[in-house]
C-alpha cells in the first residue's frame, strides 16, 4: 500500500523537498548497488565509496605510479581481484610454525 | 581436414636428425624444409617475432661440413627448434613480447638452454611471439599481434608460450621452447594439442631467460610426440653453476625412462580440478582414464587457495620486478597489463607472507598423497581454445573471466614445484585438442615419461 501511495503523491510533490530527498535516496541506493560487486563499467563518483579505490589512489601515489582516471579504474578493477583472491588464502588456517621458504625447493 | 593437418606432416626431430646423420637428408634441406613452412603458414598463424634465416643456413653448412668431413654428429644435429622471445640469443634483442625491450642491446651469450640445445646440434631458426612479459594465457599481444591456434584462425593458441606451441603444431618447427610461471607451457600445448614439459622447479637452468615471479619461474620444451619431448629433454639437462636457482639434481634419461616397463600407481585427481573443467573436458579426461584402466582418485585440499597463493605471489614479484618500468614508461606496456601488476605492487605484504606460508603447508600436504600414487592426471584447461577476445565463461555455476582462468587448473600444481609432462588427448575429426597433466612428485620426471610412454603404446596416447 505504502508503494501504491507513494506513486500517487509523487507527481503533486514534483518539486518539492520531500521529492528532491526521494531522488537524492535513490540515487545514494544506486550508488550502493554499483560499489557492492566492484565492477568494470562501475563510474569514477562510486568509487569514492569503494574501500579498494580509495587505497589504490593512495598507493599509486605512494609508488609514484601514474595517478589518472584510466589507471585508477583499471588497477582499482584488479586489485579487487586480488583482494578475492588473498581472501580464498587467508581463511586457511595455519599454525604458526608454518614458514615463509627463504629459497623454494620442491 | 583441420587446419594445421596442412602442415603438420613435417618429420620430427628424431627423423631429423637420423635422416642427416645416415646421409639421406641435409642439415642445409632439413632447414630450408622448416623455413619454407614458417613463410607458408605465417602469414595464418603469427607465431614467430623474429625469423633468423642467415644464420639458420650458416649453422646448417656447419653441419653438412661436419658430417662430410666424417665427424661423429651430436643427437640433435641439423633439427631446427624455436625459442620464446625471452630466451637470450646471441646477436639478437630478448623482447619478452614487450615494447620497452626493443631498447635493450643484443644479447652477448645464449640462454643455457639455447646454448644446449645448440651443443647437441640443433639449429635455432627464429624467435615466438608471447604474452608481454608472459604474464598472459593467451597470446593476444598488442605490439607484435595474436597468436593464432593452428588448429582453427581466430581461436587463441594460450599462453603465454603461445607461438612456441603453435610452431610446434603447424609443423614450422619440430621442437621449441617455453616458460612456465603459472600455466604457460601447459596452457598452450592444451589448446595447440602439442607436448610441452614443465620439468621439477629447479631442475633446468633459467640463465639468460627474461624472468616474471622469480619463486616460481620454469622452463621447458614443446614437441610435437613424445620421443622428441625425451630427446630434447635429455639435451637441456646439465648442471649449470651460475644459476642459483638450479637445484644439484642427478640428471634424468627421459629417452631411456619410456624403454621401462614398470607398474605404476596411478590416480585421477578430482574435486577442484573436475569441478573447474567443462563437461567436454572431463568427458575427455575420463575416457582417457578409461582406456588404461584407471579406477583410483585422488582429493587434494584448499585448491582453490593454492591457485589463489600462485595468482598473488606472481602479481607480486611481478609487479615489483617491474615497477620502476611501470613509473618511467607505464603508457608503453599494454594498459590492461601495466593495471595488473601495478595492482600487484600494491598487495599489502600480509596477503603475500601468508600466500607463501600456504605453499608451505600445500607442498607438505601434496607431499603426502605422492606416498600412495606415482601420477596424477587431471586436466590442463577448463576448455579447449576459444575465440580470440573472450570475456567471460560460464564454469560450475558461475561467469569467470576466461583468459586469466585458463590457468586455473595449472596454477595450484606448479605453485609448489611439481613436474608436469601435459599429453593431448585422442580427438575426433574436427573438435579443438585438449590437453592433461600427469603429475609426478619432485624430480621424478622418469615416472611422467615412462607412464606417457606406456599410454602410447596402449593406444591411449599419439605418439
Amino acid at each position: 500500500m505504502a508503494d501504491v501511495r507513494h506513486r500517487q503523491a509523487l507527481p503533486r510533490l514534483k518539486n518539492s523537498v520531500y521529492s528532491a530527498n526521494v531522488r537524492r535516496a535513490r540515487h545514494r541506493q544506486n550508488a550502493k548497488r554499483r560499489t557492492s560487486s566492484f565492477h568494470i563499467t562501475q563510474e569514477r563518483s562510486t568509487m569514492h565509496n569503494d574501500p579498494s579505490a580509495s587505497f589504490v589512489r593512495a598507493a599509486l601515489g605512494a609508488l609514484d605510479l601514474p595517478a589518472d582516471e584510466a589507471t585508477e579504474k583499471g588497477v582499482a578493477t584488479h586489485f579487487s581481484r586480488l583482494r578475492a583472491m588473498a581472501a580464498l588464502v587467508m581463511e586457511v588456517p595455519l599454525t604458526d610454525e608454518i614458514e615463509t621458504p627463504s629459497i623454494f625447493v620442491p | 581436414m583441420s587446419e594445421v593437418a596442412k602442415g603438420a606432416n613435417a618429420s620430427s626431430a628424431s627423423e631429423i636428425a637420423t635422416a642427416i646423420r645416415e646421409g639421406t637428408l641435409s642439415a642445409a634441406t632439413a632447414i630450408e624444409n622448416s623455413l619454407t613452412q614458417i613463410a607458408a603458414q605465417e602469414p595464418g598463424i603469427n607465431a614467430f617475432t623474429g625469423i633468423w634465416a642467415d644464420e639458420a643456413r650458416a649453422a646448417a653448412a656447419k653441419v653438412d661440413a661436419a658430417r662430410a668431413g666424417g665427424a661423429n654428429l651430436p643427437p640433435l644435429a641439423g633439427v631446427p627448434f624455436a625459442v620464446k622471445d625471452l630466451f637470450d640469443v646471441a646477436g639478437h634483442v630478448t623482447l619478452a613480447g614487450s615494447k620497452i625491450n626493443r631498447d635493450h642491446a643484443p644479447a652477448i651469450d645464449d640462454a643455457f638452454l639455447v646454448a644446449q640445445l645448440k651443443r647437441a646440434g640443433a639449429i635455432c631458426v627464429g624467435a615466438t611471439n608471447m604474452g608481454e612479459y608472459a604474464y598472459d594465457f593467451v597470446t593476444e599481444n598488442r605490439h607484435y599481434g595474436a597468436t593464432h591456434n593452428p588448429h582453427r584462425h581466430g581461436y587463441t593458441a594460450g599462453g603465454s608460450s603461445g607461438g612456441s606451441a603453435a610452431a610446434v603444431a603447424a609443423g614450422e618447427v619440430p621442437v621449441s621452447l617455453g616458460s612456465d610461471t603459472n600455466g604457460s607451457i601447459r596452457v598452450p600445448a592444451s589448446y595447440c594439442g602439442v607436448y610441452g614439459l614443465r620439468p621439477t622447479h629447479g631442475r633446468l637452468s633459467r640463465r639468460g631467460a627474461f624472468p616474471f615471479v622469480a619463486s616460481i619461474d620454469n622452463v621447458g620444451p614443446f614437441a610435437r610426440d613424445l620421443d622428441d619431448l625425451a630427446l630434447v629433454f635429455d639435451a637441456l639437462q646439465g648442471r649449470d653453476t651460475r644459476d642459483a636457482n638450479q637445484g644439484d639434481s642427478v640428471p634424468v634419461p627421459a629417452v631411456a625412462s619410456m624403454r621401462l616397463n614398470r607398474t605404476l600407481r596411478v590416480a585421477r585427481l578430482e574435486g577442484y580440478f573436475s569441478d573447474n573443467a567443462t563437461h567436454e573436458v572431463n568427458c575427455a579426461v575420463k575416457e582417457f582414464c578409461d582406456e588404461l584402466s584407471i579406477t583410483r582418485t585422488a582429493q587434494w585440499q584448499h585448491v582453490d587457495a593454492a591457485r589463489a597463493a600462485a595468482f598473488a605471489i606472481s602479481a607480486a614479484e611481478g609487479g615489483a620486478l617491474h615497477l620502476k618500468r611501470l613509473q618511467s614508461r607505464a603508457a608503453d606496456f599494454e594498459a590492461d597489463r601495466a593495471h595488473r601488476l601495478m595492482a600487484g605492487a600494491m598487495q599489502p605484504a600480509a596477503w603475500v607472507a601468508q600466500a607463501h606460508r600456504f605453499r608451505s603447508w600445500f607442498r607438505s600436504h601434496v607431499r603426502e598423497s605422492l606416498h600412495y600414487v606415482d601420477i596424477l592426471v587431471a586436466p590442463a584447461t577448463p576448455w579447449p581454445a576459444l575465440p580470440h577476445g573472450t570475456a567471460t565463461m560460464h564454469l560450475n555455476g558461475r561467469d569467470v573471466p576466461a583468459a586469466a582462468s585458463g590457468g586455473m587448473l595449472t596454477q595450484p600444481v606448479s605453485l609448489i614445484g611439481l613436474p608436469v609432462l601435459c599429453v593431448p588427448l585422442p580427438r575426433a575429426e574436427g573438435q579443438l585438442p585438449i590437453g592433461v597433466q600427469l603429475i609426478a612428485a619432485p624430480w621424478r620426471e622418469d615416472l611422467l615419461f615412462a607412464f606417457a610412454a606406456m599410454a602410447v603404446r596402449q593406444g591411449a596416447l599419439a605418439g
